[in-house]
C-alpha cells in the first residue's frame, strides 16, 4: 500500500507538473499573463484541411501523391471563411513540396463575392505571412499563375501575429518542468526532514469518512419516508425512477431548447430522481461502507473543482457539481449500504433495456432507414445514436454474462438479451460510426474476457450453446425482416416523421466521411469501407475525421477555471471537444485533468478487480468504464449523455473498497 | 399550539390576499399572464419635476401647484422615455383647471424634435385618455392649448403607454373584495379538506427533509466545529467571534461602498466571503456536540421559506445577482442559525455581535471624520452611498447602544443594595461614556442623513425607550446617586464628542484634502428651486451631481414596480424616468425580484420577529432584550419606503435576518 500510495502521489505530482509547465510555457511564449487563456495569441481561424483538397479552376488535387497541381495561368481555388469573426489581420499560409518560389495573388472577397482587396506575395515552402487590410472577409481566392505542384498544410487567419517560433516550445517546456521537479524535490526534502519519524496518521481519510457519515445521516432521516414500502414495490419504483433519469436528458435533447432555465430544470429533476432512488434504496444494514480510497478522493476532488469552476463562471443550479454532490453521492451511499446491491444494478439495467425496446419500436415505426444515409435512429445525429446503442449494449452484455452461468436459464431472458444484442449490432452498422464501433468491439472483448473463468462449467457450456443457437435465429429474423421493416413500415404506413436534422446528408458533416464510405448505394459495405479509408489515408484529418482540428482549438483555449459553452470549431460551427478529457479541461480548467485521469484509472482498476472477485454484475462496472474511456477518446461524452450517465452511475458500485483503507 | 393556529390563519389570509391581487391584476390586464399579471406593455410616466418645469407660455406657480398659461396658444413639450417608439394611449391627469374643457392639440415629434403629426384633444378635470396614432414612432410629445391666456392648469400626471389602463383604486378595490371573498372560501375549503386527509398523521415530508438536512449539517459541523471552536477557551472563542463579526461588517460595508452589490461579477465573490466568514463564526462557536433543533415554528418556517423561495425563482428566471443572496443565506445563514441555536448561552453570540457593531461604528466615525465631508445643504451619506443607508445604520446602532445601556442600568439596579457591591464598579463610567456617546452619535448620523423615515423610526424607538429609561433613572436617583452622576457626566462628554464629530466632518476632510467620493453615490438635497438658486450663488459647484428630494416620485416608482409583478420574479431593476431606479419599498423589491408569493414568508417573518421581539423585550424571566423588537420595528418601517433589502451590504439587513438564530431558539423552546 505504501508503494501504491507513493505511486499515486508521484502520478499526481507528475500530471500537475506537466499541466503547470504547459501553462507557464504558454504564458511565457505568448508574453501574456492571461488566466482566462494561457495561450493568448488572439483569435484565429483555420480553414478546415478537408477543403485543401477541393478542386478549383485549373487547380486539381492529386490524391495519390497528396499534392495540388496547377495548370498554367490563373489557376485558382476559393476558400470560404466560415468563422463568425470576419475581421482578420493576418493570413498564415503554410506550404510544402512547392517546386519553386513563385508570385501568388490572393483575392479577399466580401459577403457578395466582390473583391475587397488583393494581395500579392512571393510564396515559398514553409510559412508565408500576409498582412491583411480592414474589412469583413468571407472568402479568399488563391491564384497561381504558374504550372506547379505543392501541398497546403495550413491556411490560418489570425488576429495577432505569432511572436514566437515553435522550436522554442520544447526547450521552454523542459526548463519549466525541470524547475518544477527541483522545487518539488526541495519541498519534499524539507517535509521528509521535519517528518523523519513518520507515524501513521489516525485521522487519515477523515474527510471521506465525514462525507460518507453525512450522507448516511441524511439518508437515515429521509429513508424513513419509504420504510413501509415492500421490497418488490421498491424495485418497481426504482426502475420507474431510473427510466425517468434516462428519459429526461433524452426529452431535453429532443426539445432542442438549450436555455439556462431548461438546464436548471433538467438538473433539478434529475437530482430529485437520484435522491428519491437513494432514499428508496437506503437500508439500515450493517454493510460496511468505506469510502477511504483514491477513487472516492479523486471523485470528490473532481466535483469540488467543478463546483469552484461553476462558481467562478457564474453557473447556478445547472451546475453539474450540485447534481453530483447533492444527489449522486447519496445514491452511491445508499447503494453501498444495501445488503444486496445487485438489486439496484439489476433495476438500472432493466430500465436501460426498457428504454431501448421502446426506442426500437419507435425506430421501426417512425424512423425509416434510407440507403445512402447514415441511420440516426431516435436522435438527429448518427454518432449520438451509435453512442447510445453502444451504451445500451452494456446492459445486455452484463445481463447475459450474469445469466449465462445460471443452472436454470429462462428462455425469455436469453431471448431478450440475444435479440437485444443482435438488433444493436444491426442498428450500429447502419449508423457507420467508427468510434462507437471501436467502443463496441472493446465491450465485446471485455465480455469475452470476462467469460473465461466460467467456460469449463457444464451449465455454462449448455447455456452458451443455447445462446449461440438463439443468436443464429435472431440474426436470421433481424437480418431478413428487421431491415426490411425498418425500410418499409414507416413509408408504407406513412408514419415517417419528417425532422429537419434526422438525416445528415452524406459528406455534409465534416465529422463523417460517409460519401466515400457508403458510396450512395444500398449495397455498399459502409462501415468497413470507412475504416479502411481512415487507416490507409495517412492523414490525421482523415484518421480522426477532422477531430484533430477541434482538439487543437480546445487546447489553445485552456485556462484556469474553464469556459462557458462550446467552442467555435470546424467551419465556424460551435461543437463539443469530441474528447472527454479535453472537454472537462475546457469546461472546468486544466487542473481538473488530475482528478479526472485518476478517477478513470481507479474506476478501471476497481472494476477489473470486481470482475476478478466475481462481484455480482461486476462486468457492468468494467464495461461502463471501458465504454466511457473509449468513446471519450474521440466522441462526445457530454454531461448527462447516456455514456456519461451510465459511467457515473456505475462508479457508485465501486465506491466502497474496504480493503483499500485497511491496507 | 394556539399560536401556530393564529399564524396559520394569518398565512391563510395573506395567501388569500396575494392570490386575489394576482387575479385582479390579471383581470385588469385582460389576460392570464403569469409573466406579468397586468400585461401592461410599455409604459412611461413623465417625471414630476418635468411636469413642473416652465415653458415659454406655461409658467409654474409653486404656491398653487400648477401652470399659469400666458398666451392664447400655450405649448409645453415632454420628452419621452429616451427612445423613438410608437405609443397607443396618453393619459393626462388634470387636478385643477380654471376653464373647462380646454381644447388643444397633441403634437407628435420624432427623436430630433421634428413635428410629425397634430391631433386635436380636449382636456377636462380628472383623468383624460387620448387614443394616439400608433403608427408613428415618436420621441417627444407636445400639448398645445388654445384660447387659454391667463388660465390656470395643474397637471399632476402624464402617462403614455401601449395598452389601455383600467386601473383605478375603486375599481381595483371592488374587484379585490369579490376576489378575496371567493379565494378565501376556496382556501378555507381546501384547508379543511387537507386537515381531514392528514388527520391523525404527525409531521410530514417537510419535517423529514428538515431533519435530514440538519443531520447532514450536524455531522460536518461537529467535525469542523470540534477542530475550530472545540480547541478554544470561552474567552478566546468570544474574542475571535467579535473579531470575525467586525471583519464581516466592515467587509459588507466596503462591498456596498465599492459598488460590488450591483456587479454581477463581483457580487458572487463578495457574498462568498461573507458566507465564509459566517461559516467560520459558526464553527468557532461550537461548544458541544450539535443537536437537531425543531424548526417547526413559524419564524423558522418563514426563514426557510424566504430563502428557498429566492432560490426557486432560478428555475424560471435568469438573474445575475439576486439568487446568490439566497444561496449564501440558505447555506451559510442556516448553518449559522443552527449553531447559534445550539449554543449553551445564545446571548453571548448576540453580545459579541453587538460589540463588533460598536467597534466598527466608532471606526466608521473616525473614517467619516477623515475621509467623508459633509457638503452644505446636502444630506450626509457617511460611510455609505446614500443618506437612507446611513439612516438605517444610525437606527441600528441606536438600538444597539440603547439596548446595552438598558442592560447596564438594569444590571446595576439589580445589584444595588446587595451586600458587598460597591456603588460604582471600575469601568462603569467608561461603559456609560461609550454607550451614551454611541447613542448620541447615532442620533447625530440619523439627523445628518436627513432621512425622514429614519428620523421617525429613531423617535419611535425613543418613545418606546424613554419611559423605561426615565423609570430606571428615577430609581437610580434614589439608590445609586454616584452612578447617576457618572451617567450625567457621560452625557456631557457625549455631547462634546458629538460636537467634535459635527465640526470634523464639516471641515476636516476638506482641510486634509482627503475627501472621498464613491462611484454612483447618491447625493440628495432638500433645497427647492428658489433656495437652490440662492445656494448656487454662494456655492456655484456645490450642487453638482446632487438630486432634489422628490417624495412625489415614490408613488410613480411603486406603480411602475407594481405593474410588473409576476409569479417568479425578474432580474435587475425597472427603468423609471429614463433611468434604472430601485423600488424604495422592501415588499415591492422582494415581490418584483422573487415573485409575488415570496411576500408570504417575507411578511410572516417580519411579523414573527416583532412578535418574538415583544416577548424578549417584556419577558419576566431572564434578561430583557429590546434589540430584536427594535430591529423588527425599524426593518418593518424602512420596508415601506426605503431600499431596505441591501443583501450582504448593510449591517441592519444581516442583523435582522440573523436574529432568527436567537429568536428561533426561543421559539423552539416554546414549541
Amino acid at each position: 500500500m505504501q508503494k501504491n500510495n507513493r505511486g499515486l502521489k508521484f502520478t499526481i505530482l507528475l500530471i500537475t507538473g506537466v499541466l503547470l509547465s504547459w501553462m507557464l510555457t504558454a504564458m511565457y511564449l505568448t508574453e501574456s499573463m492571461n488566466w482566462s487563456c494561457f495561450y493568448d495569441v488572439g483569435n484565429l481561424y483555420d480553414i478546415s484541411s478537408g477543403y485543401y483538397r477541393q478542386p478549383g479552376i485549373r487547380w486539381t488535387y492529386d490524391s495519390t501523391a497528396g499534392v495540388i497541381q496547377t495548370e498554367g495561368k490563373d489557376a485558382s481555388c476559393c476558400f470560404y471563411v466560415n468563422s463568425r469573426q470576419k475581421n482578420w489581420n493576418y493570413l498564415y499560409l503554410t506550404i510544402r513540396d512547392l517546386d519553386m518560389e513563385s508570385q501568388w495573388q490572393f483575392e479577399f472577397r466580401d459577403q457578395d463575392g466582390k473583391i475587397l482587396f488583393t494581395k500579392s506575395q512571393t510564396v515559398q515552402n514553409g510559412r508565408n505571412i500576409l498582412q491583411l487590410e480592414e474589412g469583413e472577409i468571407y472568402a479568399v481566392n488563391i491564384i497561381v499563375n504558374e504550372r506547379t505542384s505543392f501541398s497546403i498544410r495550413r491556411i490560418q487567419f489570425r488576429e495577432k501575429e505569432q511572436n514566437f517560433a515553435w522550436n522554442q516550445l520544447p526547450w521552454t517546456f523542459l526548463r519549466v518542468l525541470i524547475s518544477y521537479v527541483l522545487v518539488v524535490f526541495i519541498i519534499y526534502g524539507f517535509v521528509r526532514y521535519y517528518k523523519r519519524a513518520e507515524q501513521p496518521n489516525p485521522r487519515r481519510g477523515i474527510w471521506a469518512v465525514t462525507t460518507q457519515k453525512m450522507y448516511a445521516h441524511m439518508l437515515g432521516c429521509f429513508g424513513e419516508l419509504f420504510q413501509r414500502i415492500p421490497q418488490a414495490s421498491k424495485s418497481g419504483l426504482r426502475k420507474l425512477l431510473f427510466l425517468a433519469v434516462l428519459l429526461i436528458p433524452y426529452i431535453v435533447n429532443k426539445m432542442g431548447n438549450n436555455t439556462i432555465i431548461v438546464a436548471r430544470r433538467e438538473n433539478l429533476l434529475l437530482a430529485s430522481c437520484f435522491f428519491l432512488i437513494a432514499i428508496l434504496s437506503w437500508e439500515r444494514s450493517r454493510q460496511r461502507v468505506d469510502w477511504r480510497n483514491p477513487l472516492v478522493y479523486s471523485w470528490l476532488a473532481l466535483w469540488l473543482m467543478v463546483l469552484v469552476s461553476d462558481f467562478v463562471l457564474g453557473r447556478s443550479i445547472q451546475s453539474a457539481g450540485i447534481l453530483m454532490m447533492g444527489a449522486m453521492a447519496p445514491l452511491y451511499m445508499a447503494w453501498n449500504s444495501m445488503r444486496r446491491p445487485e438489486r439496484l444494478t439489476r433495476d438500472f439495467l432493466a430500465a436501460l433495456r426498457y428504454l431501448y425496446w421502446a426506442g426500437s419500436v419507435y425506430c421501426l415505426f417512425f424512423q425509416s432507414y434510407e440507403p445512402g444515409y447514415r441511420y440516426t435512429g431516435i436522435y438527429g445525429n448518427a454518432n449520438l445514436f451509435a453512442s447510445y446503442l453502444t451504451t445500451v449494449n452494456i446492459s445486455f452484455l452484463a445481463n447475459l454474462s450474469e445469466n449465462l452461468g445460471k443452472e436454470k436459464l429462462k428462455n425469455r431472458v436469453l431471448a431478450e438479451n440475444i435479440l437485444g444484442l443482435v438488433t444493436i449490432w444491426g442498428f450500429l452498422q447502419m449508423t457507420e460510426s467508427v468510434t462507437s464501433l471501436v467502443a463496441y468491439i472493446a465491450e465485446w472483448t471485455v465480455f469475452l474476457w470476462g467469460q473465461f473463468p466460467a467456460e469449463k462449467r457444464k451449465s455454462y457450456q449448455r447455456n452458451l450453446k443455447r445462446a449461440l443457437a438463439m443468436c443464429l435465429v435472431c440474426i436470421v429474423i433481424v437480418g431478413i425482416s428487421g431491415k426490411w421493416c425498418l425500410s418499409n413500415i414507416p413509408r408504407v404506413w406513412e408514419v415517417q416523421l419528417k425532422e429537419q436534422e434526422r438525416q445528415p446528408l452524406t459528406g455534409e458533416n465534416p465529422l463523417s466521411l460517409v460519401a466515400e464510405a457508403s458510396g450512395q448505394s444500398a449495397n455498399a459495405s459502409g462501415i468497413s469501407e470507412r475504416v479502411r479509408e481512415k487507416v490507409t489515408s495517412g492523414e490525421w484529418y482523415d484518421l480522426f475525421a477532422g477531430r484533430d482540428e477541434i482538439w487543437k482549438n480546445y487546447i489553445r483555449s485552456w485556462n484556469l477555471f474553464g469556459h462557458y459553452g462550446y467552442l467555435e470549431s470546424l467551419e465556424g460551427k460551435t461543437m463539443n471537444a469530441h474528447n472527454a478529457l479535453l472537454q472537462v479541461m475546457h469546461s472546468n480548467g486544466i487542473f481538473i485533468a488530475v482528478p479526472f485521469l485518476l478517477m478513470l484509472y481507479y474506476s478501471l482498476k476497481y472494476s477489473i478487480e470486481a470482475v476478478f472477485v466475481k462481484k455480482k454484475f461486476g462486468l457492468f462496472f468494467l464495461l461502463a468504464a471501458v465504454n466511457y474511456i473509449v468513446q471519450g477518446l474521440a466522441e462526445s461524452t457530454s454531461y448527462l449523455g447516456y455514456c456519461w450517465l451510465i459511467y457515473y452511475i456505475a462508479l457508485g458500485g465501486l465506491f466502497s473498497q474496504p480493503g483499500e483503507a485497511d491496507a | 399550539m394556539k399560536k401556530v393556529g393564529k399564524f396559520h390563519i394569518f398565512l391563510l389570509l395573506l395567501a388569500g390576499a396575494l392570490i386575489s391581487v394576482m387575479l385582479v391584476m390579471m383581470r385588469l390586464g385582460g389576460s392570464i399572464n403569469f409573466q406579468e399579471f397586468m400585461s401592461a406593455g410599455r409604459v412611461y410616466d413623465v417625471e414630476p419635476c418635468e411636469l413642473q418645469q416652465n415653458s415659454k407660455n406655461w409658467i409654474y406657480e409653486r404656491e398653487n401647484g400648477g401652470h399659469r398659461l400666458i398666451k392664447e396658444k400655450a405649448q409645453k413639450r415632454f420628452f419621452l422615455d429616451g427612445s423613438v417608439q410608437t405609443w397607443d394611449f396618453l393619459y393626462v391627469t388634470v387636478e385643477q383647471l380654471s376653464k373647462e374643457p380646454v381644447d388643444g392639440v397633441l403634437k407628435y415629434y420624432d427623436g430630433e424634435g421634428k413635428k410629425l403629426l397634430e391631433q386635436p384633444i380636449s382636456l377636462s378635470r380628472g383623468n383624460n385618455m387620448v387614443q394616439m396614432d400608433s403608427s408613428l414612432p415618436i420621441g417627444w410629445i407636445g400639448i398645445l392649448l388654445s384660447d387659454v391666456q391667463g388660465e390656470f392648469i395643474s397637471i399632476t400626471k402624464i402617462q403614455i403607454r401601449t395598452t389601455p389602463s383600467w386601473f383605478t383604486p375603486m375599481h381595483f378595490l371592488s374587484l379585490f373584495a369579490v376576489a378575496f371573498a371567493g379565494v378565501m372560501a376556496m382556501l378555507v375549503l381546501l384547508d379543511v379538506l387537507l386537515r381531514r386527509l392528514r388527520k391523525g398523521r404527525k409531521g410530514g415530508v417537510a419535517w423529514v427533509i428538515l431533519a435530514g438536512i440538519q443531520s447532514g449539517v450536524n455531522v460536518v459541523g461537529n467535525v469542523l466545529g470540534e477542530r475550530l471552536g472545540g480547541r478554544l477557551y470561552h474567552q478566546q472563542r468570544e474574542s475571535l467571534r467579535r473579531f470575525l463579526f467586525s471583519v464581516l461588517f466592515v467587509w459588507m460595508m466596503v462591498g456596498n461602498a465599492a459598488g460590488w452589490l450591483k456587479s454581477a461579477q463581483m457580487y458572487r465573490y463578495h457574498a462568498l466571503v461573507c458566507a465564509a466568514l459566517l461559516l467560520f463564526i459558526s464553527f468557532v462557536s461550537w461548544e458541544r456536540p450539535l443537536q437537531n433543533r425543531s424548526w417547526r415554528g413559524p419564524l423558522m418556517k418563514s426563514w426557510l421559506g424566504i430563502w428557498l423561495g429566492v432560490i426557486l425563482c432560478d428555475l424560471f428566471v435568469v438573474r445575475q445577482v439576486e439568487s446568490i443572496t439566497g444561496y449564501a443565506m440558505l447555506f451559510a445563514g442556516s448553518i449559522f442559525v443552527y449553531f447559534w441555536q445550539n449554543m449553551e448561552r445564545p446571548g453571548r453570540m448576540l453580545l459579541d455581535m453587538m460589540e463588533a457593531l460598536e467597534a466598527t461604528f466608532f471606526l466608521g466615525i473616525i473614517y467619516c471624520m477623515i475621509f467623508r465631508m459633509k457638503r452644505p445643504a446636502v444630506d450626509y451619506n457617511g460611510i455609505f452611498k446614500s443618506p437612507e443607508e446611513l439612516a438605517m445604520y444610525g437606527v441600528l446602532m441606536a438600538a444597539v447602544f440603547l439596548t446595552r445601556l438598558d442592560w447596564f442600568l438594569a444590571g446595576r439596579l439589580a445589584v444595588s443594595g446587595r451586600r458587598g457591591e460597591s456603588a460604582a464598579r471600575t469601568g462603569d463610567f467608561a461603559f456609560c461614556i461609550k454607550n451614551i456617546t454611541g447613542g448620541a452619535l447615532s442620533l447625530f448620523l440619523v439627523l445628518r442623513s436627513g432621512h425622514a423615515v429614519g428620523i421617525a423610526i429613531f423617535m419611535m424607538i425613543g418613545i418606546f425607550y424613554i419611559p423605561n429609561l426615565a423609570k430606571k433613572l428615577y430609581n437610580m436617583a434614589r439608590k445609586r446617586r454616584v452612578l447617576l452622576l457618572g451617567i450625567v457626566m457621560a452625557a456631557v462628554f457625549a455631547y462634546a464628542c458629538t460636537a467634535v464629530v459635527f465640526v470634523s466632518i464639516k471641515y476636516f476632510p476638506g482641510i486634509l484634502g482627503m475627501d472621498l467620493k464613491y462611484r454612483n453615490e447618491l447625493f440628495l438635497t432638500g433645497l427647492m428651486e428658489e433656495e437652490r438658486e440662492l445656494y448656487l450663488l454662494q456655492y456655484p459647484t456645490g450642487l453638482y451631481g446632487v438630486q432634489t428630494k422628490e417624495p412625489e416620485k415614490l408613488p410613480i416608482i411603486w406603480q411602475n414596480y407594481g405593474r410588473r409583478l409576476n409569479l417568479f420574479g425578474h432580474g435587475g431593476d425597472v427603468a423609471v424616468f429614463r433611468r434604472v431606479i430601485q423600488p424604495y419599498n422592501g415588499y415591492l423589491d422582494m415581490a418584483y425580484h422573487h415573485g409575488i408569493f415570496i411576500l408570504l414568508p417575507y411578511v410572516a417573518y417580519q411579523v414573527m420577529v416583532i412578535a418574538l421581539g415583544i416577548r424578549f423585550a417584556v419577558r419576566k424571566r431572564g434578561r430583557r432584550n429590546p434589540l430584536p423588537l427594535f430591529l423588527g420595528i425599524s426593518y418593518l418601517c424602512f420596508s415601506f419606503c426605503a431600499n431596505v433589502e441591501i443583501s450582504w451590504g448593510h449591517p441592519l439587513w444581516l442583523c435582522y435576518y440573523l436574529s432568527a438564530g436567537l429568536l428561533g431558539r426561543a421559539e423552539a423552546e416554546k414549541t
